[in-house]
């Protein structure tokens, strides 16, 4: 009778409802240990009820495949023979392999080279459409079209547009009078080609940019230009510190998807020429599907895995330096 | 007093309360949304293959055996039950017919056919074998016979062969071969083939000379022809290449048994090293490599790419390339699509100073030692194998049976119908031999055409870079 009375004459805080749901033998407070109300209890499992789609999704295509792949790791399988445990000759050879440094070489230059490039052009693409200027939002589903063209289409139309014979890039260099290049078929040119033909996709990005554009405080702005603050200066100390939380979440977004690139690689260039575009999920992609090395492949998965949250940690850390977030930290 | 009741109502309504029916609802939801959960898209990036990097595909043409068909059923008056076939998918009608004409002749058993591309085939099938839910007959590549074996996943199909008088002897002996391990035949071949030489009798006309005969010779009279053939021009409808070369990635197959008429070879016939290196195979491949950077009568690797080379052969925009039967029926199609009248021709490979070589494959029907069905999948295969199927598959134009009564009639020459000479399809098995396979084989051609591509762009000289793959592909055999 007293609890109830507590109950209903004190409106409930999180705090509170926290406490409330404290487990046995746990308590927030200094409180004699009670058994979970009924209504608790319906209220966890009305939760654990709403959560069961997603986890017997995570449970079925993530953790236990995840448990299966560090297992595999761990062996050698090639699909016909159950695995044999190898303990950790495949993470030795990760290192002696020629190929798999080469390939971590080719995505490190793709990413560390592309993530800022594609994400420089998103930001000044966003700062372009955020004016009001008739027609703007025609430029600005342009702009996002080519996100939304599959990738393997885009990439056969890119191919075709730097065929080194018949595309419209060497005609337009034969236009200006310059020579015609290789483009994909030459070992200098070939990423920077696909970094080229990676940007053309940043319409997700740029949308991102747009909407923190907008969300910058006008009054901030305005004063920085009473107080005689040119475009550039307003540019630099005002609106890129109020869009940094999001510029951050780009760049980590760019290099977790840039450090998997597979598909341009697969389709125009199979890894070549002389192996320039083997990236590191293409190559895995071989040893898996082609020579049915599964151990080996797992073990690069987990290696690449390494790699990402190592570079993210990192970024996370650094971004204590220039990400501004508005709200106090708690 | 109703003012508290009331908000204790509203409080006690605010804090949420699960009654039964709420219950029931979300495990409703639950229950959708798990289903719904298991449909979402995965994160990790997919691939679409356009084409198999692995699939045999011929420098300008489309890939070697389309995929199969479904399988038809067959049911034999003694064993019963479902007999699941597997197979690349090409010539399907000609299978599903002869489904039904099996089913009405044995109403006990029931066929399934399954059908995937080359790439995907290749993959599932191991999928299905891992899975320990293989087919009961499937297309076996001569490429995987070892790994197959090895594995131990074949049934020997000797004692049936032996129980049923099965005429073996009726089929290309070299096929047979390529089946047969340690005296033990684990396929009946479908398919064989052998590389030859198509060439363009609109660019032949144009150009002014006599198409190509068996006393051609690589570094000669073909060379020769390829730079009479060939036109340079800004205009690319003008211009036309007097033979597109087998390079790039995913084509070294076919540019092997050119290496091979130059004495080389990248494996050492015993399969225990790379001869990658040996001055033969780097003559080889120079003299490959020189067809377009020296004497310019082929196109760069990749250069023809997303292009209809298909097309540009018959418009005479390119002389001649290398492909085999498959591509015959493809260049038809494409004759009566664009209504070309002018046709096209094959020749048998030119010689090298080794001789002449050139190099076939093939494919089987087997059985796996966990079907569930192998009698049944036997009279199935018998059913593929006897004549009248094979004649229908062969009479398609792009098929190349390895039942030589079959082989040998007009079913498989047709004449009247481009090409004239289809003769030397047959005849080329002569000196027709088969790649040596073995375990890290798609790993050393891979080592290969990586390496070659600087030679092939004209940046390297061939002895430079297959020194260095004959270095990385030692640990290819320790």
């Amino acid at each position: 009778m007293v609890k109830r009375r507590t109950a209903d004459e004190r409106s409930i805080s999180t705090d509170e409802a926290a406490s409330l749901a404290v487990a046995p033998g746990e308590s927030a407070r200094p409180m004699r240990r009670r058994r979970l109300s009924r209504r608790t209890i319906r209220e966890n499992v009305a939760g654990y009820l709403f959560l069961l789609p997603w986890l017997a999704g995570f449970l079925a295509w993530l953790a236990i495949p995840m448990g299966v792949s560090i297992y595999l790791s761990f062996t050698r399988y090639n699909l016909f023979k159950p695995p044999v445990w190898q303990g950790l000759v495949n993470y030795r050879e990760l290192f002696l392999d020629e190929l798999v440094l080469k390939s971590l070489a080719n995505t490190s230059y793709y990413t560390f080279i592309g993530v800022p490039i594609y994400t420089v052009v998103a930001l000044g693409v966003a700062v372009l459409l955020n004016q009001k200027v008739r027609g703007i939002s025609i430029f600005r589903t342009i702009y996002y079209l080519p996100a939304i063209v599959p990738a393997v289409a885009g990439t056969l139309i890119w191919m075709w547009i730097f065929n080194p014979d018949f595309g419209l890039a060497n005609m337009l260099l034969k236009g200006l009078g310059l020579p015609p290049q290789r483009w994909l078929y030459d070992i200098q040119q070939a990423k920077a080609v696909l970094i080229f033909m990676s940007i053309w996709g940043m319409g997700p990005t740029m949308v991102l940019f747009l909407a923190a554009l907008q969300n910058v405080p006008k009054e901030l702005t305005e004063a920085a230009y009473i107080d005689g603050a040119n475009a550039w200066q307003r540019f630099v100390h005002v609106t890129f510190p109020m869009i940094s939380p999001v510029t951050f979440l780009n760049m980590i977004n760019g290099f977790i998807a840039s450090f998997q690139i597979f598909t341009p690689a697969y389709i125009a260039t199979s890894g070549g020429p002389a192996n320039a575009t083997l990236f590191y999920v293409l190559y895995l992609f071989r040893v898996a599907i082609q020579y049915l090395d599964f151990g080996f492949a797992a073990a690069m998965a987990w290696l690449l895995f390494f790699i990402i949250l190592v570079l993210t940690l990192l970024q996370i850390y650094l971004s204590r330096r220039w990400v501004y977030y508005e709200v106090a930290p708690d | 007093m109703s003012e508290k009741s009331a908000r204790t109502k509203l409080v006690r309504s605010l804090q949420g309360g699960v009654s039964r029916r709420d219950v029931l609802k979300m495990l409703g939801v639950s229950a959708f949304g798990t289903v719904l959960a298991s449909c979402a898209p995965k994160s990790t990036p997919t691939s679409a293959p356009a084409s198999p990097t692995e699939k045999p595909t011929s420098p300008p043409s489309p890939t070697e055996a389309p995929t199969d068909a479904p399988a038809p059923t067959e049911a034999p008056a003694g064993p019963t039950g479902e007999v699941k076939y597997m197979f690349l998918g090409d010539i399907m009608d000609v299978y599903e017919e002869y489904a039904g004409k099996f089913q009405e002749a044995n109403p006990e058993l029931t066929v399934t056919i399954d059908s995937l591309p080359f790439a995907d085939f290749e993959t599932k099938i191991r999928t299905m074998f891992a899975a320990k839910n293989p087919p009961d007959v499937f297309w076996l590549y001569f490429n995987n016979i070892f790994e197959f074996v090895d594995n131990d996943i074949l049934l020997p199909l000797d004692e049936f062969i032996a129980r049923d008088n099965f005429p073996i002897e009726d089929f290309a002996k070299a096929n047979v071969d390529m089946f047969t391990v340690d005296g033990h035949i684990y396929g009946i071949p479908r398919e064989s083939s052998t590389l030859v030489l198509f060439w363009s009798e609109k660019a032949f006309a144009d150009a002014g000379i006599e198409p190509p005969d068996d006393s051609w010779d690589w570094e000669g009279k073909f060379l020769e022809a390829a730079k009479k053939l060939t036109v340079e021009s800004d205009d690319p409808t003008q211009r036309r290449f007097g033979f597109n070369a087998p390079v790039g990635a995913g084509n070294n197959w076919a540019a092997m048994p050119i290496v091979w008429s130059f004495g080389g070879d990248i494996v050492s016939a015993d399969k225990t090293r790379a001869t990658v290196n040996d001055p033969a195979t780097i003559q080889g491949y120079q003299w490959l490599a020189d067809l377009i950077n020296v004497h310019k009568v082929a196109p760069s690797a990749g250069s023809l790419a997303g292009q209809s080379i298909g097309e540009m052969f018959l418009n005479g925009q390119i002389g001649m390339y290398v492909s085999g039967k498959w591509d015959v029926q493809v260049l038809r199609d494409t004759m009566a699509e664009l209504g070309i009248e002018t046709a096209f021709d094959v020749a048998p490979f030119p010689t090298g100073p080794a001789g002449r070589m050139t190099r076939t494959s093939g494919a089987a029907y087997a059985i796996p030692k966990d079907a569930e069905n192998p009698e049944g999948a036997w009279e199935l295969i018998k059913w593929w194998a006897s004549y009248d199927v094979v004649e229908k598959l062969a009479l398609t134009g792009g098929m190349f049976p390895a039942y030589l009564p079959v082989l040998n009639s007009d079913s498989f020459i047709q004449p009247g119908q481009p090409p004239e000479h289809a003769q030397v399809f047959v005849d080329s098995l002569e000196f027709a031999r088969p790649e040596a396979v073995f375990g890290g084989y798609s790993e050393l051609t891979n080592l290969v055409e990586a390496g070659m591509d600087p030679v092939y762009a004209g940046d390297q000289t061939a002895e430079e870079a297959l020194n260095e793959v004959q270095r990385k592909a030692e640990s290819l055999f320790s």
